[in-house]
C-alpha cells in the first residue's frame, strides 16, 4: 500500500470535482476525476420495481422495501493509494446514491471491500442513538424505518413484499426479511477491476434479489426477523456472497 | 443519577427503602418534559388510526397494566404479550420482556410503531404532530427542537419515570408501622421469604423483583422465545424479566402471555412445578406444597404490595 487517504461521501447526487493527485501523459486535457456510488436492485436480468410482479423460486412476488446498510467500505488503487470510507454508512436503496469527496487518483480500483450492516458499537446505540442523530444522516430515523422497534439496533438489511400463496396469482401475503445483530454482518471483498478515468466514474452496488432468495420458498418462509427464524436469516446473510456484487 | 434537589421536586413521596431514580445525562427531568410526555400519554392521536392512547393498554385502574391477556391493536390483532404495568419502570435498565431495549427513553418507540399496537412509524407520528402547533411549541420548550423521533420518545419516558408505586401497606411496614401489614399477611411474608419457597430467589427488594431474566417453567416449549430473540442464544429459550410483584392483585391475567387468569392459578403453577417438563426452568425453582392457611397468608401478603394510589386516574 503506497498511502492511506481520508474521504468522506456526500450522500446526495451533488457533483463535486477533486483534483487529481497525479495528471498522466497523454490525456485529452481531462485531469479531474469524481466517483459517484450508486445502488441497483435486479431481480434476475430485470430492474426491480417495487410493485411489478416477478416469479421467484417458482412464487409470485413483488416488492415494496429493499434497504441495506454498507459499512467499513475501502477501496484500493492500482498504484496502491486505499480510498478510506470506513468511518461512514451508505443506506443502499432505489434511488439513493453517494458522491465521494476527496483527492480522487487517476488508477483503477482493483479491491473493494466493505460490510452489510453496522458495526457492534455503532449498533448498541449507548452513547448516540438514531434518534439523536441528525436528519440526513443514514444512521438515523428512516422510512421505512431502518431501526428495530422491540429490539435495540438496526436492519442491517430489509426487504418487504408479498407473495401469493394460494397460485391464485396475486400475491397478498406479506413478507419481511429483516437480518440485525453482529451474527448478521457480512463482511464481502472484491477483487477486480473498476475502471477510474477522468471525469465522472461510477461504483455501482448491486443486488440480485432473485439470488438473494435462492433456497428459499417465499411463500413458506415468509419471514425473518433474525432472532424468530435464526436459520432462514443465516442462509440469507450467506447469500449475500452470491447475490450483490460491485460493477 | 438525579440529585437530591431533583428527587425532593419530582419524586416527593419515594421512601427511603427505594432506590434512587437513576436520570439519564442527556435527558434530565424538568416540567416542560413531563408536560410534552403526559400529552403524548394521553393522546390517542399517537396511533394510526387516532384511536388508542397508552391508555388503551395501561389502564389507570388497574396499576397501569391490561385486563386483558394480550392487548388489541388498532387492526384489532393481538400484541405479542401481556402489558406489563407502567409503575416503578424507571428502574428498569433492559425493557420489554425480553430485555430488548436497552433504554427507557426508546420504549415508547415499541407500542407506537408495532404493526400489532399503534401501527403508527414513528416519522410519520413526527409529520402529524408537526400540523399541531401545541405540540411544536411544547416540544421547543422541552428539547429545543420539533415533536420529533427524539421529542417524543424521551418525553414519553421521562413522563413514565414519573409513574411510582411505592405507598402499599408492605411499604409501610418496612418503614416500621407494625401493624400495616395484618398477621396473616406478616405470616405469608415470611413464607415468601423462605428457603423452602425461596420466592425472594426472583421477587426481592422494594422493587419486588431482581429484574433479571428466568425461564419459569410455564411450557415444555415457548412459541414465544422472549429473551432468546434477542440474545440468539438457546439456552435463553422461554426466559422473560421476572416481573414485579407490586400491585400484583390488580394486574390479572398473568405471565408474559397473560395465560393465566388470577393468582390462585400462578400459586398452582408453582406449587405444580416439579411437574414441569420445562428443559430449562430456572434452577431457583421449588418444589413445594401449601396448605390451605398457608395459601391464604401468602394470598394477604401479595395483597398487601398494592398501593394506595394504584387505582388512581389522577397521573
Amino acid at each position: 500500500m503506497k498511502f492511506l487517504k481520508r474521504f468522506t461521501f456526500i450522500a446526495l447526487a451533488t457533483s463535486l470535482f477533486v483534483a487529481p493527485g497525479c495528471k498522466k501523459d497523454g490525456d485529452d486535457g481531462t485531469d479531474l476525476a469524481k466517483l459517484s456510488l450508486e445502488f441497483a436492485f435486479k431481480v434476475g436480468s430485470e430492474d426491480l420495481v417495487f410493485g411489478d410482479n416477478y416469479e421467484i423460486n417458482g412464487k409470485m412476488v413483488n416488492f415494496e422495501a429493499a434497504n441495506y446498510y454498507i459499512g467499513g467500505l475501502k477501496m484500493t488503487q492500482e498504484d496502491g493509494t486505499t480510498i478510506d470510507l470506513s468511518q461512514n454508512y451508505l443506506l443502499a436503496g432505489l434511488g439513493n446514491s453517494a458522491n465521494v469527496q476527496g483527492e480522487l487518483q487517476l488508477s483503477n480500483l482493483v479491491t473493494t471491500s466493505f460490510f452489510v450492516g453496522v458495526d457492534a458499537a455503532t449498533n448498541m446505540q449507548t452513547e448516540t442513538d438514531f434518534t439523536a442523530r441528525p436528519s440526513g444522516d443514514p444512521l438515523g430515523v428512516q422510512d421505512p424505518a431502518m431501526h428495530w422497534n422491540w429490539m435495540t439496533g438496526y436492519k442491517f438489511l430489509r426487504i418487504d413484499g408479498s407473495v401469493d400463496t394460494d397460485a391464485d396469482g396475486m400475491p397478498d401475503t406479506p413478507i419481511a426479511y429483516h437480518l440485525g445483530s453482529a451474527a448478521m454482518l457480512k463482511n464481502l471483498e472484491f477483487n477486480q477491476t473498476i475502471t477510474i478515468k477522468g471525469g465522472d466514474n461510477t461504483l455501482t452496488f448491486e443486488l440480485d434479489v432473485e439470488k438473494f432468495f435462492t433456497g428459499v420458498d417465499l411463500a413458506v418462509e415468509v419471514d425473518t426477523h433474525t432472532g424468530n427464524n435464526l436459520p432462514l436469516a443465516e442462509r440469507l446473510r450467506d447469500n449475500l456472497e452470491t447475490s450483490l456484487t460491485i460493477n | 443519577m438525579m440529585g437530591c434537589k431533583e428527587e425532593a421536586v419530582f419524586f416527593p413521596d419515594l421512601p427511603a427503602h427505594f432506590p434512587k431514580v437513576i436520570i439519564p445525562e442527556d435527558n434530565a427531568i424538568n416540567q416542560a418534559r413531563i408536560a410534552l410526555g403526559r400529552k403524548l400519554f394521553f393522546d390517542p392521536n399517537i396511533s394510526l388510526d387516532s384511536s388508542m392512547s397508552c391508555l388503551s393498554c395501561h389502564l389507570p385502574e388497574f396499576a397501569l397494566a391490561d385486563t386483558l391477556p394480550r392487548s388489541l391493536g388498532v387492526h384489532g390483532q393481538k400484541g405479542l404479550r401481556n402489558a406489563p404495568s407502567l409503575y416503578n419502570a424507571a428502574y428498569l435498565d433492559l425493557i420489554n420482556k425480553d430485555g430488548g431495549v436497552t433504554k427507557l427513553d426508546l420504549q415508547a418507540l415499541v407500542p407506537i410503531e408495532d404493526e400489532n399496537e399503534m401501527a403508527l412509524p414513528i416519522v410519520r407520528l413526527h409529520q402529524r404532530l408537526l400540523k399541531d402547533p401545541d405540540y411544536v411549541a411544547l416540544a421547543r420548550e422541552a428539547y429545543d427542537r420539533e415533536p420529533d423521533a427524539y421529542a417524543i420518545s424521551r418525553a414519553l419516558a421521562t413522563f413514565v419515570r414519573t409513574l411510582h408505586s411505592a405507598d402499599a401497606p408492605y411499604d409501610r411496614f418496612l418503614q416500621g408501622d407494625s401493624t400495616a401489614l395484618s398477621s396473616l399477611a406478616r405470616q405469608g411474608l415470611q413464607l415468601f421469604s423462605s428457603d423452602r419457597l425461596n420466592c425472594t430467589g426472583c421477587h426481592s427488594g422494594p422493587l419486588q423483583t431482581s429484574n433479571d431474566f428466568a425461564n419459569n417453567g410455564l411450557y415444555k416449549s415457548y412459541a414465544d422465545l422472549g429473551r432468546g430473540l434477542i440474545t440468539m442464544d438457546s439456552s435463553d429459550h422461554g426466559k422473560f424479566r421476572i416481573p414485579s410483584l407490586r400491585n400484583v392483585a390488580l394486574t390479572a391475567p398473568y405471565m408474559h402471555d397473560g395465560s393465566l387468569s388470577n393468582l390462585a392459578a400462578v400459586l398452582d403453577h408453582y406449587e405444580n412445578i416439579n411437574l414441569s417438563t420445562a428443559p430449562l426452568k430456572s434452577a431457583k425453582l421449588r418444589s413445594f406444597q401449601l396448605t390451605p392457611s398457608e395459601r391464604e397468608s401468602l394470598m394477604a401478603f401479595l395483597h398487601a404490595l398494592t398501593g394506595d394510589e394504584s387505582r388512581s386516574t389522577d397521573l
